[in-house]
């Protein structure tokens, strides 16, 4: 009598399971043809940071956070927000760089991050051929006026429309903010916004 | 039977091996002498009333502060339903205690790991190797004193 | 390398028996099957139905390095593997190439700091033709990884340099 049953039970279950998978060997087969279209991403895909370096204070906090230890930070000075100009002023950041080597894009470092700087963008890829040109550094991305990464293959002629979209988004974004981001390891371009920016607040000499 | 009824049987029929016993708590258990280790093993799987037919669990944890490891066994009976665990505390120095393989088959795997990775001797074990490591690994990695090697075999451990 | 390369005096003009040579072979890039963790669901995602793997000509994963042309280490490399791992990669045919796809195999990844066991970056091991980042790498990204393999291959000949 059990074993009847028991021919039973499996038949049902597996029945159970094809009832979800069975209606997928109907249906018609979709191939991504990757190069020539854009790759479906979630809007919360956690891709290769963007990173705004003038509105980072450098507290480390996303240093401290990663769990592998992939991000190096270091400033001259304190840095403090300077909300009506949304920018971080005072020292300088002398250092931020991030090891894609190791990182494992979990978005620990954005979660602690107290102005928002650093987020995780949606560039997907960054292959290359030497192992060094995985550790990136934020500084020199900022002085060409990025805020992520250039990969390899944005860089490539005859792009397809959506990847040369997707490079002149990155290369024309915040082209009015290029100045500060570009001088934001100057210890003396800082300390001057610094003096600019605390105007006479009224009632205050 | 309820952990407290485990325990009270293990005291009647294996009192000189039952150093102390927990019978209330997430973790229910019963300290053993590691001498009476196999003998407890043979009880618990045979006796009718427990029937502990299946291990599920050695877990070895390294105390250096107490200068001993524990060896926990964690048991179920799948025809009666209930669960129990036995502890047994080594030396450290010299961690040895009798291998319970020919109680469970299902240990022999397990022991060989807690001699793999935290070093303990199983006497009598039928195949007592390395089962993760390279068998010329220096050391026994999750010891908490375990020092990081420096090179094997021309790989540098830090490049 | 192959038989055929460096038999061609300096200064011979070989450009369009290279480019046939480099056209068949980046259209032919065998893989390996050789996934070691995690990785390896990417890469079989890579090479089933919807990311398909064979519009790139690299869709006939050999079960054997006799027939690989491409090793693509998937996952962590222990120092115990990283021993095979050598032993099947002089086994491949020349010409081989090699990607390292994932963090682990890049540098160790998450056992970068605490792993007592995995080797810090499969280039000790063998040499690295082409970096995929990610823990793991979307598909696309290591079809970008095929791409961009194929573009090295191009640019070899068998010229005596």
């Amino acid at each position: 009598m059990y074993y009847f049953r028991n021919i039973y039970r499996a038949v049902r279950t597996v029945a159970a399971g094809l009832k979800v998978t069975l209606p997928y060997h109907f249906a018609r087969t979709v191939v991504v043809q990757y190069p020539d279209v854009e790759p479906t991403l979630q809007p919360r895909y956690r891709g290769f940071h963007t990173y705004q370096i003038e509105r980072c204070i450098a507290c480390e906090a996303c240093a401290k956070a990663c769990p592998v230890g992939a991000i190096r930070v270091a400033k001259s000075g304190p840095r403090k927000i300077d909300k009506a100009r949304d920018l971080a002023v005072g020292g300088a950041i002398t250092q931020y760089q991030i090891d894609y080597t190791t990182c494992l894009f979990c978005g620990l470092c954005t979660e602690v991050c107290p102005t928002e700087c650093l987020k995780m963008g949606s560039i997907h890829d960054n292959s290359c051929y030497r192992r060094e040109e995985l550790v990136t550094d934020f500084i020199r991305l900022a002085k060409q006026g990025r805020r992520t990464i250039e990969p390899l293959w944005l860089t490539k002629p005859n792009l397809p429309a959506w990847a040369a979209r997707v490079r002149d988004f990155w290369r024309n974004r915040d082209r009015d903010r290029r100045e500060w981001m570009a001088r934001a390891d100057d210890p003396e371009y800082c300390a001057a916004l610094a003096k600019q920016a605390a105007p006479p607040k009224e009632g205050v000499s | 039977m309820t952990p407290s009824d485990i325990i009270a049987f293990l005291q009647q029929h294996h009192a000189e091996s039952v150093v102390s016993a927990v019978a209330d708590g997430p973790y229910p258990h019963a300290l053993v002498k590691a001498e009476g280790l196999a003998a407890v093993a043979a009880f618990l799987k045979t006796q009718p009333r427990l029937r502990f037919d299946l291990l599920r669990c050695i877990s070895a944890i390294d105390w250096p502060a107490k200068n001993n490891i524990e060896l926990a066994y964690d048991v179920i009976s799948t025809s009666l339903g209930h669960a129990f665990a036995i502890k047994v505390v080594v030396d450290r120095a010299d961690p040895r205690v009798e291998s319970v393989s020919t109680v469970w088959p299902a240990a022999e795997w397990h022991e060989r790991e807690a001699f793999d990775l935290m070093g303990v001797e199983f006497l009598h074990h039928p195949d007592l190797r390395r089962i993760l490591m390279p068998e010329d690994w220096p050391g026994h990695p999750l010891r908490k004193d375990y020092q990081d090697i420096v090179e094997y075999r021309g790989l540098k451990f830090n490049p | 390398m192959a038989l055929i390369e460096g038999i061609f005096e300096p200064g011979l003009v070989v450009t369009t028996v290279d480019w046939v040579l480099n056209w068949s072979r980046k259209r032919s890039i065998f893989p390996m099957t050789f996934g070691i963790a995690c990785c390896a669901i990417e890469m079989i995602a890579t090479g089933a139905a919807r990311f398909d793997i064979d519009r790139f000509g690299s869709g006939a994963f050999r079960a054997t390095p006799r027939q690989a042309d491409l090793m693509i280490v998937a996952g962590t490399v222990t120092f115990k593997m990283a021993e095979r791992l050598r032993r099947l990669w002089e086994q491949m045919a020349e010409p081989r190439y090699v990607i390292a796809m994932g963090a682990c195999a890049i540098s160790g990844g998450p056992y970068h700091v605490h792993g007592y066991h995995v080797v810090k970056g499969v280039d000790q091991v063998v040499p690295v033709d082409v970096y995929v980042p990610g823990c793991p790498p979307r598909p696309e990204a290591l079809l970008e990884g095929i791409m961009r393999l194929q573009d090295k291959i191009s640019t070899h000949t068998i010229a005596k340099r």
